[in-house]
């Protein structure tokens, strides 16, 4: 992933379940919620979340 | 490895009128900008005025969010209200999620009686784990909160105080670093 920030490339060191999802569907229904990878930026500093369905 | 300073806010986490807690946190805020290679800011809870109308990320508060974007830990301080956390804290922190995963916090607790806020420390734990904090094993305990700071708010024992926060940033900062470092460079 790209940081949007300053265009470096960005570290996937998370993955993370989002409770507050009101119909979670596909491989994201084993989990109970919306599963996302967290992405930070190791020029910047800059995070991002993104949903691992979508990756 | 990155070498930008650390950033690491304090959150005065209540509201109330006559709280303790504030002098609490100018003295850990006073404490952490001191420590070279640290950066810090104030945070007070009441003055980022939430919304009691809606709940988490759809009240973010965007000066907060990127506060805790930027920050490579936080520290809490917060008062115990008949052994719990203030709801308004609780309330706060839940408008951010990706803005904590693999930071560290520590947590001061602030009482009015003998125990320093252990038990809100406890009660806070499962909560900082759910949302992606990482917390460090030294805590801040500040007992007897309405003596503890003189008139002019300077805290009386400062000696046994300094020495005790020395240790609890100490371990956050080293906390900070290894979880920057993780989050920047190693790939899950």
């Amino acid at each position: 992933m790209t940081c949007p920030e300053c265009g470096a490339e960005m570290n996937h060191h998370a993955m993370k379940i989002d409770y507050s999802v009101e119909d979670p569907s596909g491989d994201d229904a084993i989990y109970g919620g919306a599963l996302h990878e967290a992405h930070t930026c190791p020029k910047c500093g800059h995070t991002e979340l993104r949903r691992a369905a979508e990756s | 490895m990155n070498t930008r300073p650390l950033f690491i806010p304090v959150i005065l986490g209540t509201v109330r009128k006559g709280r303790a807690s504030e002098n609490v946190a100018k003295f850990v805020f006073e404490q952490v900008t001191k420590r070279e290679g640290v950066e810090s800011e104030f945070i007070d809870v009441r003055e980022l005025k939430f919304p009691n109308d809606d709940a988490g990320e759809q009240i973010k508060n965007a000066r907060f969010s990127k506060t805790c974007e930027r920050a490579d830990g936080l520290i809490l301080v917060v008062p115990e209200y008949n052994h719990g956390y203030p709801g308004m804290l609780k309330h706060v922190l839940d408008s951010n999620l990706k803005e904590y995963i693999h930071k560290a916090v520590g947590i001061c607790g602030v009482s009015a009686g003998g125990f320093g806020g252990t038990r809100v420390i406890e009660s806070l734990l499962p909560v900082m784990r759910e949302l992606g904090l990482v917390t460090i094993f030294w805590d801040g305990n500040f007992s007897g909160a309405q003596q503890l700071f003189d008139a002019e708010g300077k805290i009386k024992d400062e000696a046994t105080h300094m020495k005790r926060m020395d240790k609890f940033i100490g371990e956050l900062i080293w906390m900070s670093k290894v979880l920057r470092y993780g989050r920047e460079n190693i790939s899950l």
